[in-house]
């Protein structure tokens, strides 16, 4: 399990065509997230929690300083490579689903990995039941409820065995029942030595898991433990 | 210069430049024709760089679309041969050309017309005499392709993350993969759109009713001035052309 790096990044939005403008989300950034715990990121809307989830996967890159995922400078991976160690659960989770039923989309990745289409499906099925989604099996994963979204992209990101499990306030949206199942898998996935980074915000999440909190405000992040 | 004109000034320039990129026949008036369009954006106040970024972007399908129709156009001299067979043609190298700059001035005009706003969209169209429902449907669906395409974008980079290495992946795989990608799209593109039609109508909107607008258009002698140069380029360009 790999511990992710960020060292002295700076990222800026370029200027839009009515505001030229950039606009400046972090500048001189150094934070490392340490596998085996849990952290919850908060701050206000806006100020760069998302972009800071899309930095830890790869889908930006820094304008300055660097991400690593142990010794890797992430500017030289790919995102299939960078997907081995982080798993990201959108914001939108339908956004990420692309297959119609949910055992292929489990199975989606696994495949993509090389595994063999029958165990591969074997094993979406497993996770089916341990994520208790067996009873909408069938029902196509566009049609699925908030929560059972959520649940569908974790089981087809946890499958994957990845060292951290990125949640980007994908806990905003489920009930209490839900949010204990999922919260259960994120335990379980620390408990076997890999990293959480939950975003969200809820101020008393961090309490409650007893999590590292980090609070990002525009212009500074602090990490309150 | 002209950033703040007229929206139908606008959509008129971007009318006759599309047209004459479709008809387009002999290379001088095509590259003629690729200077006309950086004059009008230029003019129309868009930063070339915009359109330039986005050209680059699709530079990819346009390079394997360049190199069908240099191998497969047959028309012309012979430039390259192999084995006593003709590979590349003057006809083919044309075809490539011009598909470029016809893309290139699409691209271009899609820009003016971005940079008209929602509200000034549906006005100059109202104005235009175009049904209400129509002008609504192609607005919202000019608002929402950006949206639509970060979507499709999600899908795809989740993908990646989880092991599909598009850049090293087979022509069908990928593009079975594309079509996967666009199921969901589409159905996100198509619940959003019955929100917003319910939202819409909650609110009371109704295209059926008459209805005043606080906002009027205004055409300028600038405004005015862009359908007499257009007429005059697409005549000279028909005149060039045929």
């Amino acid at each position: 399990m790999r511990a992710v790096s960020f060292e002295s990044v700076g990222f800026s939005y370029p200027g839009s065509r009515q505001d030229k403008s950039s606009k400046q989300v972090f500048e001189g950034l150094t934070l490392t997230l340490v596998p085996g715990k849990v952290y919850v990121m908060s701050g206000p809307n806006g100020c760069g929690k998302s972009t800071f989830a899309k930095l830890m996967t790869g889908m930006l890159k820094p304008d300055s300083g660097r991400i690593l995922i142990g010794e890797n400078d992430m500017v030289w991976m790919g995102l299939s490579d960078i997907g081995k160690h982080v798993g990201l659960v959108m914001q939108n989770p339908s956004r990420q689903l692309i297959m119609q039923k949910p055992v292929d989309e489990i199975a989606f990745g696994l495949i993509h990995r090389g595994m063999q289409k029958d165990e591969a499906a074997n094993v979406a099925k497993a996770a089916l039941r341990d994520y208790k989604l067996t009873e909408i099996a069938d029902t196509p994963t566009q049609k699925l409820s908030k929560g059972e979204q959520v649940r569908l992209a974790m089981a087809s990101v946890a499958v994957l065995e990845p060292d951290w499990l990125l949640l980007d306030e994908s806990l905003s949206c489920l009930d209490g029942a839900s949010r204990s199942k999922v919260l259960d898998k994120v335990a379980r996935l620390v408990r076997h030595g890999g990293g959480a980074l939950i975003i969200s915000h809820s101020k008393d999440l961090a309490y409650e898991l007893g999590a590292i909190r980090i609070l990002i405000e525009r212009g500074g992040v602090s990490v309150v433990v | 210069m002209w950033s703040d004109m007229d929206p139908r000034s606008k959509i008129f320039a971007t009318l006759c430049l599309t047209s004459m990129a479709l008809l387009v026949r002999m290379p001088l008036a095509a590259l003629l024709l690729a200077a006309l369009t950086a004059a009008a954006l230029i003019a129309f106040g868009i930063d070339p760089k915009g359109p330039l970024k986005t050209l680059i972007r699709l530079a990819p399908a346009m390079l394997v679309v360049a190199v069908l129709q240099v191998l497969l156009v047959r028309s012309g001299r012979t430039v390259l041969s192999a084995f006593g067979i003709g590979i590349v043609t003057t006809g083919g190298l044309g075809a490539a050309a011009f598909m470029v700059v016809r893309v290139g001035i699409i691209a271009a005009c899609g820009y003016i017309l971005s940079g008209i706003g929602f509200a000034d969209f549906l006005l100059a169209m109202k104005s235009m005499k175009v049904p209400y429902e129509i002008a609504f449907m192609a607005a919202m669906g000019a608002k929402f392709l950006p949206l639509l395409a970060e979507e499709m974008t999600d899908s795809l980079t989740s993908a990646e993350l989880r092991g599909a290495d598009i850049k090293r992946m087979g022509i069908i795989r990928r593009l079975r993969l594309y079509s996967e990608v666009l199921m969901p799209a589409t159905f996100t593109a198509l619940s959003r759109a019955e929100g917003i039609s319910w939202a819409l109508e909650l609110r009371g909107f109704n295209p059926g009713a008459g209805r005043t607008y606080w906002r009027k258009l205004e055409m300028r002698m600038s405004d005015w001035m862009a359908f007499p140069l257009g007429i005059i380029a697409f005549a000279a360009f028909l005149l060039a052309n045929y």
